[in-house]
């Protein structure tokens, strides 16, 4: 179990909803994802063509802690108005601070994000950011009093798996709060990585619902999640230069 | 009478409420979030609140993302 603000947890696989096939395929991955939190968007309605599918209608989220994102967001000022949309719809247990700073690889502008984060936790919001792998900025939105740091592991989609695997280990040590992995996620091994170094949750989307088979690759990630935090909590060898054999050395005079 | 509508030009024969001009629009209610003149607007509310010449409405959902 683990705490996000006022939130216990016991499942540490949070699900992003979008670009999954559709409504079945969505509903079989959430379900074996077993995840407690879902994660979406806000967008304008489609009015010339109300027949496209919403997967996302068919998903009941009273039955979630719901996470909306400020996905779209460029600016401080864009991501807490979609706060005050999320919440206006009685829909935002906890918002994901998201403010892109760069289109090309969509990594999050972290004095936008800051300054986000800054007037909805005044606002009385639960708030996480989604941050580059910065050690710093993670200690600053902390004291800031963020209920959680949501680091990246690489660019968001492309399934790199963890970039930069010191700075992330910087920043599970120094943290106070929850650290959750977000985007870059590839395999159930980076999902594995991510909890073996120490973080407390992993979010993903694009590495469920772009897979071949998005249900069983979210029982996989969540058995990855599950090995990955039994490994941290088991505490691994460390890692050696040197062979170091396994059988006994003594009792070999019979060769 | 002209409104915008998602930044689109809409046109009605007369002053509407909010509610029939998501009739009108043939919108799914329970979806919507509509933000009239930059206002929030509760669905209790699409009844009071009328959309006159040239007022902007922003009708926004949830959709899937990560």
């Amino acid at each position: 179990m683990f705490k996000i603000g006022p939130f216990e947890l016991e499942s540490r696989l949070l699900l992003g909803t979008g670009k999954f096939e559709n409504e079945e395929i969505q509903s079989g991955a959430i379900a074996e994802s077993g995840t407690e939190v879902l994660t979406f968007a806000v967008r304008r309605m489609n009015l010339y063509g109300k027949n496209l599918p919403n997967p996302l209608a068919n998903v009941d989220l009273n039955d979630f802690i719901t996470f909306p994102n400020t996905a779209g967001a460029k600016t401080a000022k864009e991501a807490v108005r979609i706060a005050e949309i999320a919440s206006h719809a009685g829909v935002c247990d906890m918002i994901k601070v998201e403010v892109i700073g760069d289109d090309k690889t969509l990594l999050p502008d972290p004095l936008g994000t800051y300054e986000a984060c800054r007037v909805l936790l005044e606002k009385g919001y639960i708030v996480c950011p989604y941050t580059s792998d910065d050690v710093v900025l993670a200690r600053k939105l902390e004291e800031l009093g963020v209920h959680a740091i949501m680091p990246l592991a690489s660019p968001i989609g492309t399934g790199r798996g963890i970039n930069n695997p010191l700075n992330m280990r910087y920043i599970v040590e120094q943290a106070n709060v929850p650290v959750i992995v977000d985007a870059g996620i590839g395999s159930p091994k980076d999902a594995c990585h991510a909890m073996e170094l120490g973080a407390d949750a992993v979010l993903l989307n694009t590495a469920i619902s772009a897979a071949k088979d998005p249900v069983k690759m979210a029982s996989a990630m969540k058995l990855g999640i599950e090995a990955g935090r039994l490994s941290y909590e088991a505490g691994r060898i460390p890692v050696k230069y040197t062979a170091q054999a396994s059988s006994p050395a003594d009792g070999l005079g019979f060769l | 009478m002209e409104c915008r509508i998602n930044g689109d030009s809409f046109s009605f024969e007369y002053e509407m409420s909010i509610h029939e001009i998501l009739e009108s629009l043939e919108l799914d209610h329970d979806r919507i979030i509509v933000e009239h003149n930059n206002v929030l607007i509760k669905k209790k509310d699409f009844n009071e609140y009328i959309v006159r010449e040239a007022d902007r409405l922003e009708l926004l959902e949830f959709v899937g993302g990560g």
